[in-house]
């Protein structure tokens, strides 16, 4: 085959812009868990996996059937046994669950661990600027998100969304300066705004406008108040790191480290807001 | 030929950098693309091109992530426009001018940013200069030098090609 000096070239050129571009895919594709190579393959090797693995099985089963008959008679009788023991054991904790919930409705926390209708998203993009923390996920208006619905991660929370595109939407992280959350400190049942501050934001942490009165002290758990229209009430948001009392003498402020960790952010949860 | 070459050269930079450059933050800080190549591409072909690449820049930006549209996009188009009235003492072996535009349009660039913070209220600018402004500033200038020489070569393929086909007639 003769091929003049300018189409070799081209063929060198085309092909390695296809293997860096391939590459580049499955690199940001596993950053993100976006499996676009991987699904492909899978389309392949699927139906093939499946006849061997049908094959296999049927031939192994054939031949177990007379060996494990003894097997089969002790593992019955070591089984019967604990079930019996399982039994029991589910009558005590079902005990506990009935005085669990009573102490719950004792205390009003039960709202704490609602469950919501949720669904999952991957981090696509981030604002490339120094000055906010937006950043996009892979769900959009197809997926039912709508505006205000809120973002969590790893039991965290890490926003809402504030605009919803058709494929992906945007999230205003809570460290972002323009973020305001009512929160509560679950101690003392304290009621501030947490605003995110931009002289924390690159160390990742907010800040927590509370009353002068109330005795926030280092360590408490934030979580999200009853008060928010946007945020459900019950969301964890962080711990206090630090309180320390503004310059009117009204107000303290307790600096609060999320328990999302922004700069790794990859996986989220988006809770619909009804 | 010219404008799908440049309009997918911004695309492709703005999806690294929402992407693949955020892993390249040194102290939380990045460096702001955009700003070099409206800055290389306004000196190389003049004022009218900055605008046009500028626009098209801050336009991108604002789509995606920005607040206000247009905001981003007015500041980048000056940008491109200023820079672009340098382009008639401009010799490509020079690095003086290339240096300065982009010192003075990170400059311009991050001030407008910051002006939008300042008129929420939040006056601590000393602040804002010693972690943001000139973190970016040195990173930026750092890498433009790198940024130049790919973009000069764009340019000159481009120019190259845009000779060859008026050639023909």
């Amino acid at each position: 085959m003769k091929l003049s000096q300018k189409t070799k070239k081209k063929i060198i050129v085309i092909g390695g812009s296809i293997l860096i571009v391939l590459s580049a895919v499955v690199v940001v594709g596993k950053k993100y868990d976006i499996a676009i190579i991987s699904s492909m393959a899978d389309a392949i090797t699927y139906p093939l996996q499946k006849t061997v693995n049908f094959v296999s099985s049927g031939v192994s089963s054939v031949s177990r059937y007379f060996t494990d008959l003894d097997t089969l008679i002790t593992e019955n009788s070591r089984l019967t046994q604990e079930n019996e023991r399982l039994i029991y054991e589910n009558t005590i904790l079902e005990q506990f669950r009935n005085e669990n919930n009573q102490l719950k409705g004792l205390l009003e926390i039960e709202q704490r661990y609602r469950e919501y209708s949720n669904l999952g998203a991957n981090v696509i993009g981030r604002d490339p600027g120094n000055w906010y923390k937006v950043f996009s996920i892979d769900k959009g208006t197809k997926d039912n998100i709508a505006e205000n619905d809120v973002i969590l991660s790893g039991g965290g929370l890490v926003g809402h969304v504030v605009e919803a595109d058709l494929f992906s939407s945007k999230v205003l992280g809570i460290i972002d300066d323009r973020s305001y959350v009512s929160a509560k400190v679950v101690r003392t049942g304290d009621i501030g705004i947490l605003k995110g501050d931009i002289e924390l934001t690159n160390k990742g942490m907010c800040k927590m406008e509370i009353s002068i009165e109330s005795e926030v002290v280092k360590g408490d758990q934030i979580i999200t108040s009853h008060l928010s229209s946007v945020y459900p009430p019950g969301i964890p948001i962080g711990i206090v790191e630090e309180v320390t009392i503004g310059k009117n003498g009204l107000t303290q402020y307790a600096y609060v480290k999320p328990f999302v960790d922004f700069k790794h952010l990859e996986n989220v949860l988006i809770i619909k807001n009804e | 030929m010219r404008i799908a070459v440049v309009g997918i050269l911004l695309a492709l930079v703005h999806v690294l950098e929402v992407t693949v450059l955020n892993s390249l933050r040194i102290g939380g800080v990045s460096a702001n693309f955009m700003v070099m190549i409206i800055v290389s591409f306004a000196l190389l072909r003049g004022s009218k091109e900055g605008i046009a690449v500028g626009a098209f820049a801050g336009f991108l930006y604002d789509i995606t992530f920005g607040g206000i549209v247009g905001y981003a996009l007015v500041t980048y188009a000056v940008i491109g426009y200023v820079c672009g009235k340098f382009n008639k003492n401009f010799y490509r072996e020079n690095f003086i001018i290339p240096f300065l535009c982009t010192l003075f349009s990170s400059l311009f660039a991050s001030f407008s940013s910051m002006f939008l913070f300042i008129m929420r209220g939040k006056l601590n600018i000393i602040f804002f200069l010693k972690t943001i402004i000139i973190p970016e500033l040195i990173y930026t200038i750092t890498l433009s030098l790198v940024v130049y020489q790919l973009t000069y070569m764009i340019n000159e393929k481009l120019e190259l090609h845009e000779r060859k086909t008026r050639n023909i007639f």
